[in-house]
């Protein structure tokens, strides 16, 4: 057949020419209808797919109701701090800190209850709101002996629902007992005080300041003088937060946000914080993922045979301190673990999520903070991946504020350093890590 | 089959380029399988029409290896608009990946135009011996 189409004519030939465009054009509308089908298809089932990311989604645990109780300590030695105030006379630092933060305990609502106590002696007395910012504010009309420390946190810590709700204590801290061969066992004096805290499982924040102090200070050591009478010298006080690990860290983050800068926290542990790699839709050159790594049923599977692989991850550390939510102490502290690997946090990486960089990826939007993680090397098939923040052991700070001699007041406390070892001997070593979160990984062969 | 499309098309993307993309899974999930398929239903549907409409129902005369090549390129041009279009259709970022997948499926269209070619040619009227003689 193929000869006989060399004797046709010319015309013929041209004309059959015309007729295969003809066929291929008709062969190119069947199959863009076809497509065209498909893409309908297509379109219709992927509201069903994109509800389904590839990242596992960020999860959020229900959070139990905060209940706080507020406890200050009432008694001559902290008469000091809350001088009666008037136009001419400034607010000391106490009273300004601590009615800011007895406010926003009474408005705040991330509380769900609030209770207000006064420790005269031993039993905390029951107060209503009103008359503690009374007293805040200077209008005290007469002081008590006071308790000594340990008594008066074993009191706060003996209510039967002190393991559930958020104690807040307000005090100088300074331990003067009646018995003074006391003091060589402060440490274990104040563990046994706070058993609870071990028992139990609780946490324990800790914040100082000082504050300017007018009138009688009784100081622990009492040679040289009993007492002395200040005038404005500055001295320091303590808020003690104890509660459950993730009220704790609740109650730090959402109402003492204007905390001062003298903090350490024992114990304290988050709810797991969402987190989830980022991998995709992002528009910033700096977070987009480098090497062979992609997101597969909750985890990531990458090669890291020939490049190490390089990604982002997101993290939600609202719950966190103010303080460790800084990206310096972050990149200092992060943990990164991968056994049967090697993997690191990627240096200069950690970083504070801005508003703008939410908006502009929304897939930022439920993190606060972005990091990436570097895989060089995944020996095994499947691996799991651990970022952990390491519970800091106690502050440098804390040293410098304790002295053996607080008879010349300074801005010391007495035997601070034993008084939070005894705190600090309530936990394991070492401490239990403040979050740790997981991410499954996959080799991909 | 989606394993097969997979396989096939991860397999030979990785002779141009090694690493996987950030939404490789989205290519294993769906991009693969419906562009895999669709390749493969073009393909045999132009071998369709080539030889059993335009060479046996028709007699129009197209029976050359010109214009079974023209034909192949079409299925190799569509192969690639296949690629393009399911894969940003379902959402895959533009990425040097997509890029040589493109030109993969070009290749992939092609080969499955040649050998359904080579399956069906020889109940055709006209055009049993296009391409080529044999081997059935």
């Amino acid at each position: 057949m193929p000869t006989s189409v060399s004797a046709e004519p010319r015309a013929l030939r041209f004309f059959r020419g015309f007729r295969l465009a003809g066929a291929l054009l008709g062969a190119m509308a069947l199959v863009a209808s076809c497509g065209g089908s498909e893409t309908a298809e297509t379109t219709a089932s992927k509201p069903a797919k994109g509800a389904k990311p590839a990242t596992p989604a960020p999860t959020e645990t229900e959070a139990a109701p905060l209940n706080v109780s507020v406890f200050l300590e009432y008694s001559g030695g902290m008469k000091g701090f809350v001088p009666r105030g008037g136009a001419d006379k400034p607010a000391t630092e106490f009273q300004q800190r601590i009615g800011a933060l007895i406010t926003e305990t009474q408005v705040n609502g991330a509380v769900n209850s609030r209770k207000y106590y006064l420790c005269e002696n031993a039993a905390p007395k029951a107060v209503p709101f009103a008359d503690l910012r009374n007293l805040v504010q200077g209008n005290v009309s007469q002081a008590a002996l006071g308790t000594e420390l340990p008594q008066m946190l074993e009191g706060i810590l003996a209510r039967p629902q002190a393991a559930q709700e958020v104690s807040v204590v307000i005090s100088d801290f300074i331990y003067g007992p009646e018995d003074r061969s006391a003091f060589s066992q402060l440490p274990n004096l104040i563990r046994t005080s706070i058993a609870p805290v071990s028992q139990k499982q609780l946490a324990v924040a800790v914040f100082g300041e000082t504050s300017r102090f007018y009138g009688s200070y009784f100081p622990a050591v009492k040679t040289p003088v009993q007492k002395r009478t200040l005038n404005g010298e500055k001295v320091p006080y303590y808020v003690w937060v104890i509660g459950p690990p993730a009220l704790v860290a609740r109650f730090t983050a959402e109402v003492f946000r204007n905390a001062p800068a003298q903090q350490a926290f024992f114990g304290l542990k988050t709810s797991t914080p969402a987190f989830a790699p980022l991998l995709v839709k992002l528009t910033d050159p700096k977070l987009k993922p480098s090497g062979s790594v992609y997101g597969e049923d909750n985890g990531l599977t990458m090669k890291v045979s020939d490049d190490p692989a390089e990604f982002t991850v997101g993290l939600n550390l609202k719950e966190l301190p103010a303080a460790w939510q800084q990206t310096a102490f972050l990149a200092q502290h992060l943990q990164v673990r991968l056994p049967n690997g090697q993997a690191a946090l990627v240096p200069g990486s950690v970083r504070a999520l801005t508003e703008e960089q939410q908006s502009g990826q929304p897939v930022l939007a439920p993190y606060t903070h972005a990091l990436r993680l570097r895989v060089s090397k995944l020996a095994a098939p499947t691996a799991t991946l651990s970022l952990a923040l390491p519970a800091p052991e106690t502050p440098d700070w804390v040293a410098a504020w304790s002295t053996t001699n607080d008879n010349t007041p300074a801005p010391r406390t007495f035997g601070l350093d034993q008084i939070l070892a005894g705190v600090r001997q309530s936990y394991p070593t070492p401490l239990p890590p403040v979050f740790t979160v997981q991410l499954p990984l996959k080799n991909d062969k | 089959m989606q394993t097969f499309f997979t396989s096939l098309y991860s397999a030979l993307i990785s002779i141009f380029q090694n690493q996987r993309p950030a939404d490789y899974g989205l290519y294993k999930t769906d991009i693969f399988a419906a562009v895999g398929w669709s390749t493969l239903g073009v393909a045999l549907l132009l071998v369709l029409a080539f030889y059993y409409v335009f060479n046996s129902a028709l007699r129009t005369g197209m029976f050359r290896t010109t214009h079974w090549v023209l034909t192949l390129a079409l299925a190799a041009g569509l192969g690639v608009a296949l690629a393009h279009h399911f894969s940003t259709s379902h959402g895959a970022e533009s990425s040097t990946y997509l890029g040589y997948f493109m030109v993969v499926n070009m290749i992939v269209a092609a080969l499955w135009f040649l050998i359904f070619s080579v399956l069906l040619k020889r109940w055709s009227t006209y055009a049993r011996t296009t391409p080529f003689v044999g081997p059935f």
